[in-house]
């Protein structure tokens, strides 16, 4: 079957079966910054975002997106145009291994466009779903206080 | 995998309606589908994406508050209605971990599609909801009280019908409720729950409704509890520890890999006295 | 800029502090050489190369703990559409061989085959399939019929050496290959000894004398990413295997092995790897990928569902441990006593190396004139232990930090005034370094540099020790805090071998070609920062390039926090070489000699002479002298310098429900220079992490078949940043003469201080002792009931 959806703000049209998850879709039309982790809703390595909001692509059907906006990492930036989360993750160490990283970013970019002057409890709420086995998520919270610090600076 | 024929997309009451009433295909109902990840084959037909239909309504109502069956976890966690009239609720929705499930889960789904650990079957029976259930062929809406509806298990009684919003009695003085969850991480499903309300008169408790969650397949209410509450001092500093006594002898939880059934039924105890004093305090608030 | 849960560093780590020199690139904090690729989502892990072709492999596993294969009909499968091979034992070289990625000659047992006529375990690999889609192979696993011969299992390893225990490697290829300890009949995997002083006549006259029993549990390293190989053939027809692995050299001659292929025939690249912690330590899909690779000729990729990285791949090795400790009053450590029976699970990976390492990193702590260990890994039909992030250290160091606890207690001494009379250091030998190696006897050596005695002080004050220790607080919930000390090493010495090529680029860039696998700590960019302050260039003007059996040179991996220590050492080494070859071909441009050069700030200066770096690299390549300047350096080890660690936890304990919480954890590490303090902070930080859920929440569970019952992050729960309390990882600057400029390991040590730290805290907030570990709410709720119990036993005598 066909859906139609928009991803990082492009319309596009995939072929799926009825069954397949969003996450393979996604790494199917190339998206390879979609992770696999567990394929069972409980590590947040694939997680997008849809029409804004964090969702895990491994237990959503592609279908389920028919109409739908997508952002996945490489909506985001590149590593010559980074966005300010990816460069404040990159500055401040919070990457190590990097597998969990996009799910992260996007976490924490669904809460910074909600809450641009986040607390270390709400930041705590938005990556709560990311798990991490390298960072030991201390430098994660600085990052994200660093780039949504850059991002008022940017729209005063 | 399964056999699914493809998706429908009802955006109305009627379409659905339509949709339900077919049977070749059979369409089966789809909403946050989170519950997919632990039932992924064995499907025939087709299924029905329900987040398209308008029901995500939040009505605060004379002495009540109405919630659409497709608002999000969190949806009902934002939710400035909610956390005024029915901050029991938002308890529940704060404790669903982690975020993107939150925004994946239905206030419907997770009521529907019940599992030993779901938290809103545990609150909305603790404060004694009522549910909307549209039924074909046209969608005439029937309101079942929460007893009814959790008395066995809510996907196999709605069987061709679709819940399309729930109704919860809204917080004014004398009332009080919570809900606590008790698990192994901080982002875990629940070894136990438990949702209390009690309604307060002149200081003295007339109505209790106490409920344990997770320990077995379907939420428990507590008689024993609620009727050792009712007509004593909303204050009596003795509540809790009665109410957890009584749930020792009252819980009696099923096998589970995490903990033995003794731990379960203790922690499970320990709640119900917690939930039970913080319900009391509130209510003694006015 | 560091939140509440925020690293601080009150002691900004200067390289070279201690020695007075300045540095530009060691000792700062430079970010990532491959952070953007990595944050930014580009294509760079295994599994995100596509290859025309690629079938998809699938493995089939034993549903019995024990049993042998009476027959095995695989027809069905093969005749299945798009099933393109169906391996089973028959189809491969009987050649036993361990899983585990160590050095050769290997000091783990030879007891593993690539597919086994044996399953020993519940997950055993006995068949292997390759077809067009994952569900065509697995629907091929399941056509498989076998027809089982079941053999009672062997869960205990208690029971494991008991006259009649089932055997579980009777097959006569299981063997070692070095004069090491192993006696299958027994289901004994290994053993190690040692026998210092006169332990039995010290403790006799020892005022106290203290015995614990402590018991550890599975755990699984949980990389995000899980195992995964794909195989495929270069044009000219050998097999190249792209691997998320941490030893790719070892993987090449392991494969080659087993295979019967020319070890030249094969090529293993690691790309990017998602997180090792020692499970990749092994090789454990890419025989078996490779095997059906050859068998289609087609690319293969096989992959592990999390579940099976939970059951199926490696484990930490649970421990008993028993610890008998004498004590004098005025707090001298009089003698030490340790056994450990060590399960090692159906395969001996790991299994020697691990139970030394418990001894060698652990005992040498407290310096004692008796020490005894008799240490066995014995076999049971469960799950594979293997090499984990700190390495047999990580379960001896719960039973010998809480022994110190208790050790202070009798004597009536402070724990922390107890751990700072008695730790070894600078200066200090220990007997335990010459009778415990790897697998041999291990080397003698000094401690050169040991910041412990600051590491104490500093966390002490940073987690407020004295306003807090002892204070339970009213209520049901119950606070305590408790401490521990930990020492690890910094590569095998005599063992371990990196090398590093390097070669400059006209504009005076440097390619820096290594065979240390990065696998997400960041030893990339740490060895860039080494090659770019000996060259004075930016870290960014490095480019690296690791790791590829066929471009890059030789290095056993990542393992035994070995990457700075040895792989720097590579590093420092090559770009010296590199240095003096820039200088040469300056002499021949200047006509000033060498001696009388320097390369300062990217320029080479002397006498009248004022080069840049990028003339004299063109110079070279193009004129003159038609050099490539570049040069490729090998380094090893005599020493294994320790870094040293104090934790500390601050927990609350709820005395209804037993859930223990950590409210602040503190770890003081001293690991030599930090060439790049922020990864190695990370480093901490994320060991922290690991062990506090390992302390609390880790556990695999097996029901009465040997079954894993929770291979699932559902049930298998590992710290989330919720669950994260406010933590602290606190460089403590030492120079360690040995190491480059100044470093020492950092990446395992951190790991080891939550199991006791938190213990003691228990033990401070409630006053039961927890030897058992994770600490679950349901296992400290039972010590609490059975504190009362004895409570009233005591106060009723009668009844």
């Amino acid at each position: 079957m066909q859906v139609r959806m928009t991803i990082n703000g492009t319309p596009r049209t995939l072929e799926v079966e009825p069954t397949t998850t969003l996450l393979d879709a996604l790494r199917d039309a190339g998206y390879k910054g979609v992770k696999v982790g567990c394929r069972e809703a409980a590590c947040g390595a694939c997680t997008v975002l849809v029409d804004g909001k964090a969702r895990l692509s491994c237990i959503l059907f592609a279908a389920q997106l028919e109409g739908r906006e997508v952002t996945t990492i490489e909506g985001l930036g590149t590593p010559d145009a980074p966005h300010p989360l990816q460069q404040a993750f990159v500055e401040v160490g919070a990457v190590q291994c990097g597998y969990c990283t996009p799910g992260t970013i996007l976490s924490a970019k669904a809460l910074l466009d909600g809450q641009p002057a986040p607390s270390e409890a709400e930041i705590r709420e938005a990556l709560d779903g990311n798990l991490c086995r390298c960072t030991g998520y201390v430098k994660m919270i600085d990052a994200v206080n660093l780039a949504a610090s850059r991002l008022r600076e940017e729209k005063p | 995998m399964s056999q699914w024929s493809g998706w429908a997309y009802p955006r109305t009451l009627d379409e659905a309606m339509a949709l339900l009433q077919q049977d070749d295909p059979p369409w089966e109902p789809i909403a946050g589908g989170t519950s997919w990840a632990f039932r992924r084959s064995g499907q025939e037909g087709g299924l029905m994406d329900l987040s398209r239909l308008p029901w995500r309504e939040v009505l605060a109502e004379e002495g009540t508050l109405r919630l659409g069956a497709l608002l999000s976890v969190e949806e009902l966690r934002r939710s400035l209605p909610v956390r005024d009239r029915a901050p029991l609720l938002q308890e529940t929705a704060e404790s669903i971990r982690p975020h993107q499930l939150r925004n994946a889960i239905t206030l419907g789904g997770n009521v529907v599609q019940v599992f030993a650990w779901s938290d809103f079957p545990v609150a909305l029976l603790a404060l004694g909801a009522t549910l909307h259930v549209a039924t074909p062929p046209v969608g005439l809406e029937q309101q079942v009280p929460a007893d009814d509806f959790f008395a066995s298990h809510p996907r196999r009684r709605l069987e061709g019908r679709l819940l399309t919003g729930v109704t919860v009695p809204a917080r004014r003085p004398g009332r009080g409720g919570a809900f606590l969850k008790f698990a192994r991480s901080r982002v875990d499903l629940a070894l136990a729950t438990a949702a209390a309300t009690v309604e307060a008169v002149d200081g003295l408790v007339v109505a209790a409704r106490v409920v344990v969650g997770a320990v077995r397949g379907l939420p428990l209410r507590l008689a024993r509890v609620e009727e050792a509450l009712l007509g004593r001092p909303v204050d009596d500093p003795a509540l809790p520890g009665v109410a957890v006594a009584l749930a020792r002898e009252g819980v009696t939880p099923v096998q589970d890999l995490r903990v033995s059934k003794d731990y379960r039924a203790q922690v499970a105890s320990v709640l119900v006295g917690r939930v039970t004093a913080r319900a009391l305090a509130r209510a003694a608030e006015g | 800029m560091s939140g509440s849960l925020g690293s601080s560093n009150p002691f900004p780590t200067i390289a070279g502090a201690a020695t007075g020199t300045v540095t530009r690139q060691v000792g700062h904090s430079v970010p990532r050489v491959d952070g953007l690729a990595l944050a930014c989502g580009m294509p760079v892990y295994t599994d995100d190369l596509v290859v025309p072709g690629m079938l998809y492999g699938k493995l089939l596993r034993s549903p019995h703990a024990h049993a042998r294969i009476v027959r095995c009909d695989t027809a069905q499968a093969r005749a299945l559409p798009g099933v393109h091979a169906v391996l089973t034992h028959r189809d491969l070289p009987k050649i036993s061989y361990t899983s585990a990625g160590q050095g050769y000659p290997e000091p783990s047992p030879y007891d593993t085959f690539v597919l086994s006529d044996k399953a020993r375990y519940v997950g055993d690999p006995i068949a292997a399939v390759a077809a067009e889609t994952p569900e065509l192979a697995a629907q091929a696993c399941q056509a498989i019929e076998i027809e089982w011969e079941l053999l009672p299992p062997l869960f205990d390893p208690l029971r494991a050496m008991d006259p009649g225990a089932p055997v579980i490697h009777d097959e006569p290829e299981a063997r070692t290959i070095l004069p090491v300890p192993y006696d299958p009949r027994r289901n004994l995997a290994a053993a190690v000894s040692m026998d210092h002083g006169d332990v039995d006549l010290a403790l006799a006259g020892s005022d106290h004398v203290l015995q614990g029993e402590f018991v550890t549990q599975y755990a699984q390293h949980c990389p995000l990413e899980p195992h995964i190989t794909i195989a495929y053939f270069e044009p000219n027809g050998r097999l190249t295997l792209r691997s998320s692995v941490q030893v790719p050299f070892h993987v090449r001659r392991i494969v080659a092995r087993v295979l019967e292929l020319p070890l030249k025939q094969v090529r293993v690249i690691k790309p990017r790897i998602g997180g090792g912690f020692g499970s990749k330590q092994e090789v454990l899909l890419e025989p078996v990928t490779a095997a059906l690779a050859l068998a289609t000729r087609r690319p293969v990729r096989v992959e592990l569902s999390r579940a099976e990285e939970f059951y199926a791949s490696r484990t930490r090795h649970p421990q008993h441990l028993w610890l008998r400790c004498g004590v004098d009053d005025d707090g001298t450590i009089t003698a030490l006593d340790s056994k450990i029976i060590m399960n090692t699970g159906a395969y001996g990976a790991h299994a020697l190396t691990v139970i030394c390492n418990s001894g060698s990193k652990v005992l040498p702590m407290y310096p004692c004139d008796n020490i005894r260990f008799q240490a066995q890994a014995v076999y049971t039909n469960l799950p594979v232990g293997g090499a984990y992030r700190g390495y047999g250290a990580t379960q001896a160091a719960f039973a010998m930090e809480v022994m110190a606890d208790r050790m202070a207690e009798a004597i009536g001494m402070d724990p922390l005034a107890f751990r700072q009379r008695n730790h070894i250091r600078a200066g200090m030998g220990s007997p335990v370094f010459k009778h415990l190696g790897e697998g041999r006897p291990g080397a003698e050596q000094t401690i050169g540099a040991c910041g412990l005695p600051e590491c104490l002080t500093i966390g002490a004050q940073a987690i407020d020790y004295a306003g807090r220790r002892g204070q339970r607080g009213e209520g049901k919930v119950k606070r305590g805090l408790g401490m521990a000390v930990l020492m690890q090493g910094s590569g095998i010495p005599f063992v371990d071998l990196a090398a590093v090529t390097l070669k400059m680029n006209e504009d005076g860039s440097v390619n820096l070609l290594a065979g240390a696998t990065d696998i997400g700590t960041g030893s990339d960019t740490m060895l860039a920062q080494i090659v770019a302050e000996v060259l004075t260039i930016d870290t960014a003007d490095v480019l690296v390039y690791s790791s590829d059996t066929d471009l890059t040179p030789f290095d056993v991996g990542a393992y035994a926090s070995s990457t700075t220590y040895v792989s720097g050492g590579a590093a420092r080494k090559a770009a010296l070489l590199v240095r003096d070859q820039v200088l040469q071909v300056a002499a021949g441009m200047s006509g000033v000699p060498a001696t009388e050069l320097a390369l300062l700030d990217r320029r080479i200066v002397g006498p009248g002479v004022d080069l840049s770096l990028s003339e004299v690299a063109t110079h070279s390549l193009y004129q003159g002298e038609m050099l490539q300047i570049g040069a490729t350096a090998s380094h090893t080890t005599e020493q294994s310098p320790p870094p040293f660690g104090a934790h500390f936890a601050w927990v609350e304990v709820d005395t209804e429900t037993g859930m223990v919480r950590v409210l602040e954890y503190v770890a003081a590490v001293d690991c030599g220079v930090a060439i790049n303090p922020a990864l190695a902070e990370g480093q901490v930080e994320g060991a922290i992490a690991n062990a506090l859920s390992y302390a609390l929440t880790e556990e695999l569970l097996f029901d009465e078949k040997g079954r894993c019952t929770n291979p699932t992050f559902l049930h298998y729960k590992i710290s989330s940043i919720r669950d994260m309390p406010k933590v602290k990882a606190i460089l403590v600057p030492t120079h360690e003469p040995t190491g480059p400029f100044g470093a020492k390991s950092v990446s395992e040590i951190g790991i080891n201080g939550a199991l006791p730290a938190i213990s003691n805290a228990i033990y401070d907030a409630v006053g039961v002792r927890l030897t058992r570990s994770p600490f679950t709410p349901e296992r400290v709720l039972a010590a609490l009931a059975a504190k009362v119990r004895e409570a009233d036993g005591e106060s009723n005598p009668a009844s």
